[in-house]
C-alpha cells in the first residue's frame, strides 16, 4: 500500500503536498487510525528523536501511545470481520485452519484476506503461506460475481 | 587454586616482595590485558574466584615498570564486548579491580543491574513453509546469548519469558554480532504478545521493530517511547540459508 511520510517519518494516508510517498506492506490489514499513529523510517535512512538519539531504518514503531492504537485496531478488525462475515468470508483466529478450504475459496487471518491457491487445507493443519495468496475484499466480491 | 589461598613469594621464579600485584576480577571465559605506552602485558596467572562464574587475572609488575605519572589501561573482553579501567601502579602494593561484562540479563542503563524475571526462551515464530524451523539459544558464562535459526525460510526469536514494563523508558539497545548472507534478516522487537508475530522475510507483524540491513556488529536501537505498558522484548532472525546466528553481548533499556 502507499503511505505518505512527513518530515518526522510519521505516516499519513494522504499527502498534504509536503510529504513523500512510500510503498510498503508493513501495514497490510491495519486500519487508518493505527497506520496514522505510526512512524516508518525506511531502510538506509535515520531519524533523530528530539532528545538527539538516532534510529536507523527500517524501523516501524508507534509515534502515539500504543494502547490507543491497539484499541483502534481491535475495533477496526471487529468492523471488518462483521463486513467479511456478512459477505461469507470465514475467519481464522490464528495460523491453524479450523476447517477445510477448497482451492479458490477465501479466508481471513489477522485482518487480512487470502485466497487458497494450492492444496486443500484440512481442519487442524497449519496454513503454509505457499498455499494462499494475499487478496482483498474487492477481489472476493468480483470473483463471487463471476461464479 | 582459589582466591584467598596464600600466594608464596620469594625464592626462584614467581613474584618477589618488591613487586606489585594487580588482581582483576572478570567473568569466566574473558581475556584480560593491561597496556601503557605501547607496552602490553598479559596475566601472570589465573585463579578461580569463590563465585565460580568469576575468574581473577593476576599481574605481577616489577619495580622497573612502576610509574606514578602514567596509568595502565586494563581491558577485559569476551570477544564481542569489552570493559576497561585505568590504574596507576607506583609502588609494591596489592591493587585490585573488577571489570563487569554483560550479566546476560536485560538491565536498566544508568542504574544498578535489575534482574528481569523468568529469563529468556525461544519463540519459534511462523515458518514460511513447512516444516517449522528449528531455533535455539544458549548462554555462556560471560553472558553472551547466542541465537541460532536453522532451516530454509525459517524464523525464530529469543524472547523474554515475561513482559517488561517500558513506561519509564524510551530506547531499547541491543549490542550484537550477526552473520548474514543470502536473504537472511535480523529483527529487534517489542511486542504486546508473544503470538501472532510474522517474520516471513518480506514484512513483519510486530508492534515495535527494527530490521537492519545486512551483517551487523554493534549497537542496535529501537524507539519505545510510545510503549506505555508491558511488552515482550525479542531478538529474532529469518533464515533463507541453513543457519543464521546472532550473538548478543548486551541488552538494556534507557
Amino acid at each position: 500500500m502507499k503511505i505518505y511520510l512527513d518530515s518526522e517519518y510519521r505516516c499519513h494516508l494522504s499527502d498534504d503536498g509536503t510529504m513523500r510517498e512510500v510503498e510498503t506492506d508493513a501495514f497490510d490489514g491495519k486500519g487508518s487510525v493505527y497506520i496514522e499513529g505510526y512512524r516508518y523510517v525506511p531502510s538506509g535512512e535515520t531519524w533523530i528523536r528530539s532528545d538527539g538519539v538516532a534510529f536507523k531504518g527500517l524501523m516501524v514503531t508507534p509515534a502515539k501511545d500504543f494502547n490507543s492504537l491497539a484499541t483502534a485496531q481491535t475495533q477496526h478488525e471487529h468492523d471488518e470481520a462483521q463486513r467479511w462475515g456478512s459477505l461469507g468470508i470465514p475467519q481464522e483466529q490464528g495460523f491453524t485452519a479450523t476447517r477445510r478450504y477448497p482451492i479458490g475459496s477465501f479466508l481471513s487471518i489477522y485482518g487480512e484476506i487470502y485466497e487458497v491457491i494450492s492444496i486443500i487445507l484440512t481442519g487442524g493443519q497449519i496454513i503454509p503461506w505457499s498455499n494462499v495468496k494475499k487478496s482483498t475484499v474487492e477481489e472476493y466480491i468480483n470473483k463471487k460475481a463471476e461464479d | 587454586m582459589i582466591l584467598g589461598d596464600p600466594i608464596i613469594f620469594g625464592g626462584s621464579g614467581g613474584p618477589s616482595a618488591s613487586d606489585a600485584i594487580l588482581t582483576v576480577t572478570v567473568p569466566t571465559g574473558s581475556t584480560v590485558t593491561m597496556t601503557k605506552g605501547g607496552v602490553s602485558v598479559t596475566p601472570t596467572m589465573w585463579v578461580q574466584a569463590a563465585d565460580n562464574t568469576l575468574d581473577c587475572a593476576l599481574f605481577v609488575i616489577s619495580p622497573s615498570l612502576f610509574d606514578s605519572q602514567n596509568a595502565w589501561t586494563v581491558t577485559a573482553t569476551n570477544g564481542i564486548s569489552s570493559a576497561s579501567a585505568t590504574v596507576t601502579i607506583s609502588t609494591n602494593n596489592a591493587y585490585d579491580m573488577e571489570l563487569q561484562l554483560w550479566a546476560g540479563e536485560i538491565y536498566m542503563h544508568g542504574e544498578q543491574y535489575q534482574q528481569q524475571t523468568g529469563g529468556f526462551e525461544v519463540v519459534r515464530v511462523m515458518a514460511n513453509t513447512a516444516p517449522i524451523a528449528q531455533a535455539s539459544y544458549g548462554t555462556t558464562p560471560n553472558g553472551v546469548i547466542s541465537l541460532s535459526v536453522s532451516g530454509t525460510n525459517a524464523n525464530g526469536a529469543v524472547s523474554t519469558v515475561n513482559p517488561i514494563d517500558l513506561s519509564r523508558f524510551s530506547t531499547m539497545t541491543v549490542k550484537l554480532q550477526s552473520n548474514s548472507f543470502g536473504n537472511n534478516r535480523l529483527y529487534i522487537m517489542a511486542n504486546s504478545t508473544k503470538s501472532g508475530i510474522i517474520l516471513d522475510g518480506q514484512n513483519n507483524n510486530c508492534d515495535f521493530y527494527y530490521k537492519p540491513a545486512g551483517y551487523q556488529t554493534g549497537d542496535l536501537t529501537l524507539d519505545v517511547s510510545a510503549a506505555n505498558g508491558s511488552f515482550y522484548l525479542l531478538v529474532g532472525g529469518f533464515s533463507s540459508d541453513p543457519t543464521y546466528v546472532c550473538k548478543i553481548s548486551e541488552w538494556y533499556l534507557s
